[in-house]
């Protein structure tokens, strides 16, 4: 296991170096630089400006600063928010992001579970139909109209929650509903068909002639076989919520991180771009390796799968 | 089964219904129990973004402007009614020597707000931080009307070549290079605005970066700053002026999204709100709506190397085919005005305003006849039959996009040309206007300062700023003669001729004269609308209570 870790350990480190070189050598190729600006600035200026943040240099030579300082752990100064850093800009707006993202994913998975689980039990009736109509909505409709929907009920017309903003757990009520509907329309419509799948197989009949209740069934046959499709969605799906979304974010004006990943692209804030990059694969990899951590707790074959290589 | 299906579909329909019920009530502001403590003097607005940064001589957009003229006052400050005076900022007084070239200030008795006094060599060393190549500050050139400025910045010069000096603790003298009438207009512009000494040693690159990273002279002082999220400004009681502060608290928050932002002003979150272009129709009857000219023109700019354009009769055909009058009024309807000049209303001439003073059109509106003729014309002059396909370039926002596509109309209907539409992000737009890769292009131009040649001085042949690769001698001549004409009277003539022979050959055809929308709450008072510079002034605002 020491030894399996280790490997995915470097081969994290080789994917995060390739995405960092891809990244920093195409968003070089978009014309303009981060002090194109409508009003035409003096040429000296210019200079002294590229100057003090080393774009003056060749872009190989940039590349190598910008490698030397990530390996020492700084991300490099904003080009946009000139005396912030990347560090500071990503610690202070990382938290709202993560938190929001954490208690969508929550929502969303446990309720797709029991809408899925119970729809596969309950298969052409009521439920099932219910459940199709969430995921209808949840799939076709965009979130950011969800978004305004809740604002405009729960908010403008009801006064329940607040429009906007954030400060306590009241703001954050109305973006986790929002945001929580994809998650769950994915999750209740795949584990619809992996516990349909599981329902027929022949050792769930075994099960039944050996007298175990329909609950044990259920939890320790059904689901815990159904499951293993939804755990590996779910490694990509975290990662990409719990790094901030741009839309949700800005209706309900929240101070997250979803924002950087695009505005810092039309900016052309080279540091911010690598810095979002880095920050969005860092999460990815690391939550695909604890898919594959959780593969080998929920099924034992993928355990001994590993250990016979 | 089927039973099933059909409540699927009806939920569905029922919930469009639902949806359809809420936007379309979602506008009226029914329930206005405001949720501010009646007595207390707090103003509630929103910033576009978060500033980008507030260091003074770093900052070069309205937001970081927005905040700092408001808590940092310059030697002269722009009175309620958009005019300097003696008094009106730190500078109690000044003198002007003959040759209009020597300014001598006199401070007044202020304070910083830790309680130190504000001195001459304050401005002194912020002025010549901002030209220090190594603060590479973006604003440098704003200061490039002083003296040996421009040496010291690009590495000629040393700081003490520059002709800013404190002679005492109270007085500040400056030499110019060439007399600047708009030099005490320009004492109030960011840029201008110093810190203390002492905060710029003791934080170098980091000055601004949070509110205690920051010292205060202006009316009131920032509290609290939490990153993308709000700015809270209270009251400086070391204002030299501070009797007449009357507002406790300000707070800004940074809402991003046009619906959200609108549903803010309707329950009284927000106090003030600019309108974003498609909620105008909702307030346009409303009595806390109101509309302000902005001293910034827009124009389409035709790249005059390209083998169109390069025709002056073509440039002239596309310029008079424009209904403005439509345009403004059914496309930016936030109450602009048609332009058929360069220079906007409210720029101050010699005596009064300059468009009235220049005249207040140099061609007719929508004047199809003579745009097809010209076109005809403009095409033998040529030599081609048939026009190659022309391309507008334009930015990638919802605005541009139905601004392009409304003049593409205009183009289509009334010369029968077919101009395709190329939207693409800002600084790329940018980039292939410096490079010469474009047609034409719809962009705007907002002053620098309040002076016709804010508009006009980047017209001039080696401008870095003439994208259109404009060149006319006759006309470089007159500006050049009028930056440094002291007498005003001829100034201002060579001014209007210069205006005249860029109206003739037409290098941008002018559309519009923007205006912003905005709402104010009815117990707002006081609260102004600069023409340039900052979206507000609210030193003097107060909250009037029932």
């Amino acid at each position: 296991m020491l030894n399996y870790s280790l490997k995915r350990f470097v081969y994290m480190l080789i994917t995060i170096w390739v995405i960092v070189t891809l990244t920093f050598f195409l968003m070089h190729m978009i014309p303009g630089d981060p002090f194109t600006s409508e009003k035409k600035v003096p040429e000296q200026i210019r200079q002294n400006m590229l100057a003090k943040y080393h774009l003056d240099k060749p872009l190989i030579v940039q590349y190598g600063y910008y490698l030397n300082n990530l390996i020492h752990g700084d991300l490099g100064i904003s080009l946009k928010y000139l005396n912030r850093t990347v560090d500071d800009i990503i610690k202070q707006s990382a938290p709202a992001s993560f938190q929001l993202g954490i208690q969508s994913i929550i929502l969303g998975v446990i309720f797709g579970l029991l809408f899925g689980i119970i729809a596969a039990l309950k298969r052409g009736g009521g439920w099932d139909y219910f459940s199709m109509f969430l995921a209808i909505i949840g799939i076709s409709v965009p979130n950011f109209i969800i978004a305004t929907l809740l604002q405009l009920l729960l908010a403008s017309k009801l006064r329940w929650l607040p429009v906007s903003g954030w400060g306590s757990f009241k703001y954050t009520i109305l973006p986790s509903i929002a945001l929580s509907f994809s998650t769950l329309s994915i999750i209740s419509r795949m584990m619809r068909t992996s516990m349909l799948d599981v329902i027929g197989q022949d050792y769930i009949k075994t099960a039944k002639a050996k007298g175990l209740s329909q609950l044990q069934i259920i939890w320790k046959h059904m689901v815990r076989n159904a499951i293993m499709p939804v755990v590996t969605v779910l490694g990509p799906l975290i990662a990409g919520i719990v790094t901030g979304t741009f839309v949700i974010e800005q209706i309900f004006s929240i101070p997250g991180l979803g924002k950087f990943f695009v505005q810092s692209i039309y900016d052309e804030d080279y540091s911010m771009i690598l810095g979002t990059t880095i920050f969005y694969s860092v999460i990815l990899v690391v939550m695909m390796f604890l898919v594959d951590i959780a593969y080998g707790l929920i099924d034992p074959r993928v355990r001994l799968a590993k250990g016979g290589k | 089964m089927k039973g099933q299906k059909k409540i699927v579909i009806i939920g569905l329909v029922l919930l469009m219904a639902l949806s359809a019920v809420l936007a379309g009530c979602g506008g009226s502001a029914s329930n206005s129990a405001s949720n501010r403590g009646n007595d207390k003097q707090v103003l509630n607005l929103n910033l576009t973004q978060e500033p980008p940064t507030l260091d003074p001589q770093k900052a070069t957009d309205v937001v970081s402007i927005d905040i700092l003229t408001e808590v940092l006052d310059g030697l002269t400050r722009y009175d309620k009614d958009g005019k300097i005076k003696p008094g009106s900022g730190l500078a109690k007084s000044w003198d002007i020597s003959n040759d209009g070239l020597t300014y001598t200030f006199h401070l007044r008795d202020a304070k910083w707000s830790d309680g130190n006094p504000i001195t001459a060599e304050d401005f002194e060393y912020a002025w010549k931080r901002a030209l220090d190549p190594n603060t590479a500050s973006q604003y440098a050139y704003q200061l490039f009307y002083i003296k040996g400025a421009e040496e010291y910045n690009s590495g000629k010069g040393s700081a003490d070549q520059v002709a800013v000096k404190a002679l005492d603790d109270k007085t500040l003298q400056v030499t110019l290079k060439a007399p600047t009438p708009q030099f005490l207009g320009l004492t109030s512009f960011v840029t201008y605005l110093p810190l203390e000494k002492s905060v710029y040693e003791k934080y170098g690159d980091k000055v601004g970066a949070d509110p205690d990273k920051l010292v205060y002279s202006g009316p009131f002082i920032i509290s609290q700053w939490n990153h993308e999220q709000s700015i809270t400004l209270k009251k400086n009681k070391d204002y030299w002026d501070s009797s007449s502060v009357k507002l406790q608290t300000v707070n800004f928050s940074m809402i991003k999204d046009n619906n959200t932002l609108v549903q803010n002003y309707d329950n009284s979150t927000l106090d003030s709100i600019f309108v974003p272009g498609d909620y105008i129709d909702k307030y346009k009857n409303s009595s806390e709506y109101n509309d302000k000219a902005l001293a910034t023109n827009w124009y389409v700019q035709f790249n005059t190397k390209s083998p169109v354009f390069k025709n002056a009769d073509i440039r002239k055909a596309f310029t008079l085919a424009i209904d403005r009058k439509a345009f403004v009024e059914h496309v930016t309807k936030d109450g602009s005005i048609p332009a058929e000049a360069v220079v906007p209303p409210g720029i101050p001439g010699y005596n009064g305003d300059f468009r009235k003073e220049a005249g207040e059109t140099y061609f007719k509106d929508n004047d199809v006849a003579q745009a097809k003729e010209l076109l005809k014309k403009g095409m033998s002059e040529l030599g081609i039959s048939k026009l190659p396909t022309i391309t507008l370039l334009g930015d990638d926002t919802d605005n541009a996009k139905k601004y392009d596509q409304a003049l593409q109309q205009m183009w289509k209907q009334n010369l029968g040309v077919n101009v395709q539409i190329q939207n693409v992000a800002f600084k790329v737009r940018i980039d292939m206007m410096n490079k010469g890769n474009y047609d034409m292009v719809f962009a705007g131009w907002g002053a620098d300062y309040n002076d016709p040649l804010t508009f006009l001085d980047m017209w001039e042949t080696n401008n870095g700023n003439n994208t259109a690769f404009y060149s006319n001698p006759e006309y470089d001549k007159l500006i050049d003669e009028a930056k440094v004409n002291g007498d005003l009277k001829a100034r201002n003539e060579q001014l209007i001729q210069a205006e005249k022979i860029l109206m003739n050959d037409m290098p941008i055809g002018p559309v519009y004269f923007q205006a912003r929308a905005f709402v104010v709450k009815p117990y707002v008072k006081d609260l102004y609308f600069p023409t340039f510079g900052s979206d507000w002034e609210f030193k003097w605002a107060y909250i009037q209570n029932d």
